[in-house]
């Protein structure tokens, strides 16, 4: 924690290296919180990119007492957030694009089960809000406490519990209605 | 607890997300109650699989892609010490000192002559100075209804209203 304390001054005294070492822990997970929570390669890209934009140019704003890795996936949720908001109010949240992630260390058959899962997840998560779909990410997929969950968003514990039993329910609802669908030759 | 109200907090209780006491009281209810507790299963079993599927999807930055965005973020206005961070992202901050600067100003505006009173205070003893700045004068002045009304606010910021 001190060591990036020095490393946000040093960015701030205009070393670019050390914004790139103050990340470096990070850049994975940034990517990939953006990722499980829009589900679709591109636009997780577009979020990520935007939140490491952003990152660096309220740098000044980071306090130095508090955890980085809090605010830059704070960053990260509000990218995320105002990208699935945008997005559902177009009406384009549901009638996503279909993606592949080309690859070229990925065979076809890898591909293919990456797709098949993806629209698995896809149909479970397309019935929540922008809101729900974020709290449960960050609590069941990502693991965070319902303490920081509520930091992220900026909402109290207790809204987060109301989104995230709202987003559990759904969920529930949706696998079950996928499983029944399929029968029981497509066990999820 | 009756089933309705732990079918309402199931969800909850799947990780822990409940106070103690509300979880122990569940907990207990789905020892005694087989319906509930097959809920609980499906809950559990339909939650922990579409978690592992999220889990499993990840990416990784391409390196160039990673390069491509610092350089995109380090074109951007370079962040800069809290020090100068324009008042404009402090509305208000930038409203007091406004009010502060308006009123001030509407002191000499409104009643020139206070400058000069000041001097001329000043140039006949260091007493009257003092004096001087026990005081602080707003005059209003409302050319419609001819009313004139003068705050006088003492060191001690007693406010004293005269109308004329």
């Amino acid at each position: 924690m001190r060591d990036e304390a020095k490393l946000v001054e040093k960015v701030l005294d205009g070393d670019e290296s050390a914004f790139e070492a103050l990340l470096h822990p990070y850049r994975k997970g940034i990517l990939n919180m953006a990722y499980q929570i829009c589900l679709n390669p591109e636009d997780a890209r577009d979020i990520s990119q935007e939140a490491v934009v952003k990152a660096y140019q309220y740098l000044n704003k980071f306090k130095k007492t508090k955890r980085f890795k809090n605010w830059i996936y704070t960053i990260t949720v509000n990218a995320a957030y105002d990208f699935l908001h945008k997005k559902s109010s177009q009406q384009n949240l549901i009638k996503e694009k279909e993606h592949i992630d080309i690859d070229k260390k990925h065979s076809p058959e890898k591909l293919y089960q990456n797709k098949e899962i993806r629209d698995k997840i896809k149909s479970c998560l397309q019935s929540l809000t922008p809101k729900e779909r974020i709290v449960y990410v960050l609590r069941d997929v990502r693991e965070f406490s319902i303490k920081e969950t509520s930091q992220f968003l900026k909402i109290s514990s207790q809204s987060v519990r109301t989104h995230l039993s709202r987003a559990r329910k759904k969920i529930r609802f949706q696998y079950e209605k996928l499983n029944h669908k399929k029968g029981d030759a497509y066990e999820l | 607890m009756n089933c309705k109200k732990i079918k309402k907090w199931l969800p909850l209780y799947m990780e822990n997300d409940l106070p103690t006491k509300k979880a122990s009281r569940i907990k207990s209810h789905l020892t005694e109650c087989p319906l509930c507790q097959q809920e609980y299963q499906k809950y559990k079993n339909s939650l922990s699989k579409t978690n592992k599927w999220i889990q499993s999807e990840t990416l990784e930055w391409e390196e160039q892609e990673w390069r491509d965005t610092l350089e995109r973020a380090f074109s951007h206005k370079k962040p800069k010490d809290k020090i100068f961070i324009p008042l404009s992202f402090k509305p208000a901050w930038t409203f007091a000192l406004m009010l502060v600067m308006a009123a001030v100003l509407s002191i000499f505006v409104v009643n020139p002559s206070i400058m000069k009173k000041e001097r001329s205070a000043a140039a006949a003893s260091d007493i009257n100075l003092v004096d001087t700045q026990q005081q602080v004068e707003f005059t209003l002045v409302s050319l419609e209804k001819n009313i004139k009304i003068k705050w006088i606010f003492n060191k001690d910021f007693n406010l004293k209203e005269e109308i004329k």
